[in-house]
C-alpha cells in the first residue's frame, strides 16, 4: 500500500514538476560517494558532508545534508541529499590493519560499524525518491554489489543516475560503465577535481524534477 | 575413517540447490537457508538464482550475522537478470524475467575473478584439514599442503585436469597425499603469487584454485580490467551480451554431449530453469529418459504410431508430426503444414507413462491410437457428459 502510494506520488510529481526531493547517493566502497557529496555540498551551501579517507568504509552512517538548491538551465530544484555508506557483501578487518595499517581493535571496530552503516543504507532506500549510484570508472562494472544495488533500485521503481567517479585518472574508463549500463543515463565526473560536475548538475535538474 | 598418519583430504562442499527447493521456501526462509549454510562452509549453487531484492536481503541478513572471526561475508557470483534488456511485454507488465543460475559461497572461500553475461568464473579456496561429512555430497578439487602464497589466474600455466601435474603449481611436489581426481570435465589454471593472499581465516589455508568450464582459455586480467568494450566485447557490453543469449559464442566450444542426451545449459536454459512450469523444449533430459524415448511411438500419418528417433518430432503431410532425424526439426515443405506451435516437443507428444494404450495393431505391425471421432477429432465421452451418463445411471 505504501509502495502503491509512493509510486502514485511520483507520478503525480513526475507530472507537475518537482521542486524537492530526497536523492541518495550510493555505490561500492571507495567509489567516491563522500567525496562528490562534499563537492555537491560545497559548491551550492559550501558546507561539507562528511570526511573522506582512503581506507575503506570510511563513512558508517547515513548522513544527510537537506536545502541544497541546484539551478540548471533556468530550472531550480532543491535536493536533500543523503550520503550512504558503502555497499558490499563482505566485510574483513584483515584488510583494514594489513593494507592500510589500523591496529587490531580499531580493524575490528570499523567493520562492526561498517556492517551497522550498510544495513542502514539499505533501509535508506525506502526513504530516497531518486539514486546518484557512484561508481569508480577505473573499477570493472560487471561486479555483483553494482548489479545487485542497480537491480534493486530498478525494481523499487526509482530513478538512478549513474555517476561515472575517478575520470581523472588515467586508467578509467567511463566507456565500460557506459557501455555495462546503456540502459540508464552515466554522467561522467571527477567529484575530486570537480571536473565536469556542471554536466552532473545539468542532467541532475533535468532528471530529478 | 581416516588411517592414521595419512594426511586428510581438503575440499569444499558443493550443494546444488534445486528450483523446487528454493521455490518451496518463502522469500526469508530462503535467505535464512542460504546464510545458515553459507556458515558452515559451504558453497551452494542455486538453480533459480536470487531476484536483486533477495541480494539486496541477503546482504542485509549477512551483514547481520557477519562475525570477524568466522564468518566475513558472502560471495555471489552468477548471472544476473540486469544484464537482460526488458521486452515491450515485461516493461508494460513489469514482469521480471526469472532470475538465472547463480553460486553463493562463503567470502572467505568464494572469489570472482570475471563475470559476464555468458560465463562466471570463481576461484574456490580450499579448506585445509577438512573432513568431510559422510552423509553430505562435496567435491573436492584438490589436496592442500601448507601452502602461504597466493593465487592469480593466468594464462601462463593452464591445461586440464588430467595434463595437469598431480602437484598444482606452487606446491613443492613432495605431496604424496592420494590426490582426489578433479572432475573430468574442469580445469585448473593460474599460478601462485606473493602478496596476492587473503587474510587466512582460523584453520584455512591459502590454496586458491581456479574451475573453469572445459576448454576455456584462461581470461587476463589485466585485458579484462583496462580493456574497452571493443577489446573485450564479452566482458562489459550488455546489450551485445543479450543479443548473444541465444547464439553460442564461436570461442567457447562446449563439450559433446553423449548420444541422446540433450545439453543446452546456456543462459536460456537457465533463464528457463525459474520459469515456473517446467519447459521441456530445451532443459537438459537424462540419458535414460532420452534412451527410453529413442524407440519410443510417436504419431505418424492417419493417427498411426510410427517409431521416432531421438524422440523428436517434424511436421509432416496434413499436419501430422513424423520422428525426424538426428534430432532436429525439420523445414515443413511446400504444401506440408506446420504443427501447432508451442507443443511440437518430444515430451508433450508421447503417450503418457501410465494412459491406457490401445493395444490394437495396425498394418504396420505398431498399435494404433485410440478411435477419434472423424469429425471433431476429439474422444466420444468425455468430462462433463461421461460423469452426467453416470449420474443418469445411479
Amino acid at each position: 500500500m505504501v509502495g502503491l502510494f509512493s509510486r502514485f506520488s511520483r507520478w503525480f510529481q513526475t507530472i507537475f514538476k518537482r521542486k524537492h526531493l530526497k536523492v541518495g547517493i550510493y555505490g561500492p566502497p571507495n567509489a567516491g560517494k563522500t567525496t562528490l557529496a562534499n563537492r555537491i555540498s560545497m559548491d551550492w551551501l559550501g558546507e561539507e558532508v562528511g570526511s573522506v579517507s582512503e581506507v575503506p568504509h570510511e563513512t558508517r552512517e547515513a548522513l544527510e545534508k537537506r536545502e541544497i538548491v541546484i539551478e540548471a538551465d533556468g530550472a531550480r530544484v532543491t535536493f536533500d541529499i543523503v550520503d550512504t555508506p558503502g555497499v558490499t557483501t563482505k566485510i574483513d578487518y584483515h584488510e583494514f590493519v594489513e593494507e592500510y595499517g589500523l591496529n587490531d581493535e580499531e580493524g575490528r571496530e570499523r567493520a562492526r560499524e561498517a556492517t551497522q552503516g550498510i544495513i542502514d543504507a539499505i533501509k535508506w532506500l525506502d526513504k530516497v525518491e531518486g539514486v546518484l549510484l557512484v561508481l569508480d570508472s577505473t573499477q570493472d562494472p560487471f561486479t555483483q554489489v553494482n548489479l545487485t544495488i542497480l537491480g534493486n533500485l530498478e525494481a523499487r521503481d526509482l530513478p538512478v543516475l549513474i555517476v561515472a567517479n575517478k575520470i581523472d585518472r588515467q586508467e578509467s574508463s567511463p566507456a565500460s560503465l557506459r557501455a555495462a549500463f546503456q540502459k540508464h543515463t552515466v554522467v561522467p565526473v571527477s567529484a575530486l577535481t570537480g571536473f565536469n560536475m556542471e554536466n552532473l548538475y545539468r542532467t541532475m535538474v533535468k532528471y530529478f524534477r | 575413517m581416516e588411517e592414521e598418519g595419512e594426511p586428510q583430504q581438503t575440499g569444499i562442499q558443493i550443494n546444488l540447490v534445486s528450483r523446487e527447493m528454493l521455490m518451496d521456501m518463502d522469500p526469508a526462509g530462503r535467505i535464512r537457508f542460504i546464510v545458515d549454510e553459507i556458515k558452515k562452509g559451504k558453497v551452494l549453487v542455486l538453480e533459480r538464482g536470487l531476484t536483486a531484492e533477495e541480494e539486496m536481503e541477503l546482504i542485509k541478513m549477512t551483514m547481520s550475522e557477519i562475525d570477524q572471526d568466522s564468518f566475513i561475508g558472502v560471495e555471489t557470483p552468477g548471472f544476473s537478470v540486469d544484464l537482460q534488456r526488458p521486452t515491450l511485454f515485461q516493461r508494460i507488465t513489469r514482469r521480471v524475467p526469472p532470475p538465472r543460475m547463480m553460486v553463493v559461497g562463503p567470502a572467505h572461500l568464494l572469489r570472482t575473478i570475471r563475470k559476464d553475461g555468458k560465463m562466471v568464473s570463481t576461484w574456490l579456496v580450499t579448506k585445509d584439514k577438512f573432513t568431510p561429512a559422510a552423509d553430505a555430497g562435496e567435491s573436492i578439487i584438490k589436496d592442500t599442503e601448507e601452502l602461504d602464497e597466493g593465487f592469480v589466474p593466468s594464462a601462463d600455466v593452464e591445461g586440464s585436469a588430467e595434463s595437469q601435474p598431480k602437484e598444482g603449481p606452487g606446491t613443492d611436489g613432495e605431496d604424496e597425499a592420494p590426490v582426489p581426481v578433479a572432475p573430468p570435465s574442469a580445469s585448473i589454471t593460474g599460478q601462485y603469487q606473493k602478496g596476492n593472499q587473503h587474510p587466512p581465516p582460523p584453520s584455512y589455508s591459502e590454496d586458491t584454485r581456479t574451475v573453469e568450464s572445459p576448454d576455456m582459455e584462461s581470461p587476463d586480467m589485466e585485458t579484462l580490467n583496462t580493456a574497452s568494450p571493443e577489446e573485450n566485447p564479452g566482458s562489459v557490453d550488455s546489450s551485445r551480451t543479450n543479443a548473444a543469449d541465444n547464439n553460442k559464442p564461436d570461442n567457447l566450444p562446449l563439450p559433446k554431449p553423449p548420444k541422446g542426451f540433450t545439453m543446452e545449459w546456456n543462459d536460456e536454459t537457465s533463464r528457463n530453469a525459474g520459469n515456473g512450469p517446467r519447459q521441456t523444449g530445451n532443459r537438459s533430459t537424462p540419458t535414460s529418459q532420452v534412451s527410453d524415448r529413442e524407440n519410443a511411438l510417436v504419431p505418424g500419418k492417419n493417427g498411426t504410431l510410427v517409431p521416432g528417433k531421438n524422440g523428436t518430432l517434424v511436421p509432416g503431410k496434413n499436419g501430422t508430426l513424423v520422428p525426424g532425424k538426428n534430432g532436429k526439426r525439420m523445414p515443413a515443405t511446400e504444401g506440408e503444414q506446420n504443427p501447432p506451435s508451442g507443443n511440437t516437443s518430444a515430451d508433450s507428444k508421447l503417450p503418457p507413462p501410465g494412459a491406457p494404450s490401445n493395444p490394437v495393431e495396425g498394418d504396420n505391425g505398431f498399435p494404433t491410437p485410440p478411435a477419434l471421432d472423424p469429425e471433431n477429432k476429439v474422444p466420444k465421452e468425455k468430462g462433463f457428459f461421461k460423469r452426467f451418463r453416470k449420474k443418469e445411471e445411479v
